[in-house]
């Protein structure tokens, strides 16, 4: 079987997925307004008081720049701004830099990198930023690296804040796990399979389906609950809060404790075996 | 003490075999069984063990071990800490008939360790017990052991993969009913809290009309076992059923980066969890 990047692997599963993050359609749109009035809410946060006067900030996962664009348009109308986006997708981040060219009026720094390797790639930020619900793309391992490079990255008084809705309690109590998810947009009629369950790393591999074309993606997803993901900030960050959005939650987290470095995470050797009992 | 009231009352309610003639003697002849084949791991390495079993109820789980360890020609000092002071006399007693010498038992709270045991090899949480501990108590009680474990130190968990078994497999199974020694118990779903990931449940004896509220959080087994290297170096996961959907989760040699304290802190500085209750500002009453 070909071995496919983790970029190759993220721009098919975008590329099925109706995710709405076209700056120039109307839902791209609407979602870039309410990204900008979730965060104009979110600058009277007490753990925004003390933001340099120059904020670096870096959105993580940016794909086409929506969150960290809104949040540098909000923030520069206090102080400068200086924005770097990462994104493991070179189209996503071409259009980024063109979308925070015509907002901004400045040219964003972009890097394409692999998140859990934040720390290597760019150092003291003051505002890391993950929007757009990109958690379930973690299992608990990686996000225990992502927290320790996020903290490496970030300056002693730096932030992090996460976009989330809680999967545990939306897909396993209120709507219950389906096994089967259609979805329909235009002529296309997208099937979301379950595939198995891996118990090492506790994600349910799902498959994309387009019914028109056959094509098929795999997707790995982690339903995350909104405890378990800030009681982990919790263990790399001093301080931590949970602020309601609309129909999302941020969770915040300040001053990481840098207690545990990236490179003190060996992952156990029944995840480098392959073979993750999926069923 | 109305914590140890809560258990005595949760557990005289639940349908947990602690009776050590039928259900409770088989609980432990596999748990026996399965530690055999675990002793010879590398994380526990040693011959003198200094094992604690952590909420050890009636001690089946550190009896076991204790016993398995004896067998392979190590030496071992058992201790069984739990709430209950009538689960740890039911230990003493089993102890001496199982191993010869009778356990060292101490009633406590497991949030207390640190102050209520001195150093220890090897700290045993046995019987899915983790499920009472939502993912911020879980990190407090992976801090509080870390801190009586020696720097080479192993602590065990026994799990079961609940977002597979409860959430994937049996999601329906939120209200059933179960009869225990004539009594039939019924155990409801309350109710969900995100800023903890608790679901409370109610058990009422339909025939007594007693009842008792407890609290689940419903642990995989990959978030259970990467919250626990946040705490320890190195971690194992050993298969118990052969799908691996129960196993023993290893964590060893402790990082002792995060102390109790310091975790704590956060709490007294912000008082957030209160505010995160209100932020949310709902409660899914279902």
């Amino acid at each position: 079987m070909e071995h496919e990047s983790k970029e190759e692997v993220l721009e098919r599963i975008y590329s099925l997925h109706p995710w709405p993050d076209d700056l120039h359609s109307t839902e791209g749109r609407r979602r870039y307004e309410e990204a900008r009035e979730i965060f104009s809410q979110l600058l009277d946060h007490p753990f925004l008081s003390e933001l340099p006067d120059n904020v670096r900030l870096l959105d993580l996962l940016s794909g086409r720049g929506i969150g960290g664009v809104a949040m540098a348009k909000v923030i520069s109308a206090k102080k400068s701004v200086s924005l770097t986006l990462m994104d493991l997708r070179a189209n996503a981040l071409k259009s980024a830099r063109e979308f925070a060219l015509e907002e901004l009026g400045s040219e964003p720094e972009t890097v394409k990198g692999d998140a859990l390797a934040t720390h290597e790639l760019v150092r003291d930020v003051d505002v890391v930023l993950m929007y757009g619900l990109s958690l379930p793309h973690f299992d608990p391992w990686e996000a225990v690296i992502l927290l320790a490079s996020v903290g490496e990255a970030l300056k002693d008084t730096g932030l992090l804040v996460v976009e989330a809705v809680d999967m545990r309690y939306n897909v396993f109590y209120l709507r219950g796990y389906k096994e089967v998810l259609p979805s329909f947009r235009e002529d296309e009629v997208l099937l979301d399979l379950h595939k198995g369950y891996d118990i090492k790393r506790g994600i349910f591999r799902r498959a994309l389906v387009s019914v028109r074309t056959g094509e098929t993606v795999d997707l790995d997803v982690y339903f995350w609950g909104l405890a378990e993901f800030l009681a982990l900030m919790w263990l790399f960050f001093e301080e931590v809060d949970l602020v309601r959005g609309k129909g999302t939650y941020l969770l915040l987290a300040r001053k990481p404790r840098r207690k545990i470095g990236p490179s003190e995470l060996k992952l156990p050797s029944f995840l480098r075996e392959g073979d993750h009992g999926a069923r | 003490m109305a914590l140890a009231d809560d258990m005595n009352k949760l557990y005289s309610l639940m349908p947990w075999p602690e009776d050590l003639g039928g259900a409770g003697r088989r609980r432990y002849e596999s748990a026996v069984n399965f530690f055999r084949g675990l002793v010879d791991h590398p994380f526990l390495a040693g011959g003198e063990v200094r094992l604690l079993d952590l909420m050890g109820g009636v001690g089946i789980g550190g009896i076991a071990l204790a016993r398995a360890l004896r067998e392979a020609g190590r030496h071992v000092e058992l201790t069984v800490l739990d709430l209950r002071e009538d689960a740890l006399s039911v230990a003493r007693d089993f102890s001496v008939r199982e191993l010869g010498i009778e356990a060292r038992t101490i009633v406590g709270d497991a949030f207390r360790v640190r102050e209520l045991v001195d150093e220890v090899d090897v700290v045993l949480i046995h019987g899915v017990t983790m499920p009472h501990f939502d993912p911020w108590r879980s990190s407090l009680l992976f801090s509080a052991i870390s801190s009586v474990l020696t720097q080479n130190g192993t602590l065990l968990i026994h799990h079961i993969d609940q977002v597979y078994w409860e959430l994937y497999i049996h999601p329906q199974i939120d209200t059933y009913a179960y009869f225990k020694r004539g009594d039939v118990v019924l155990s409801l779903k309350a109710s969900y809290d995100p800023a903890t990931g608790y679901i409370e449940r109610i058990i009422c004896s339909l025939i007594t009309g007693e009842q008792a509220r407890y609290h689940v959080y419903q642990w995989g087994m990959a978030g259970m076992a990467a919250l626990m290297w946040v705490f320890f170096e190195e971690i194992d996961m050993v298969p118990i059923s052969e799908d691996g959907t129960v196993a023993m989760l290893l964590g060893h040699r402790p990082r002792g980066v995060l102390e109790p304290d310091d975790l704590e802190a956060t709490f007294r500085r912000e008082e957030f969890l209160t505010d995160i209750r209100e932020a949310l500002g709902w409660k899914d009453e279902s």
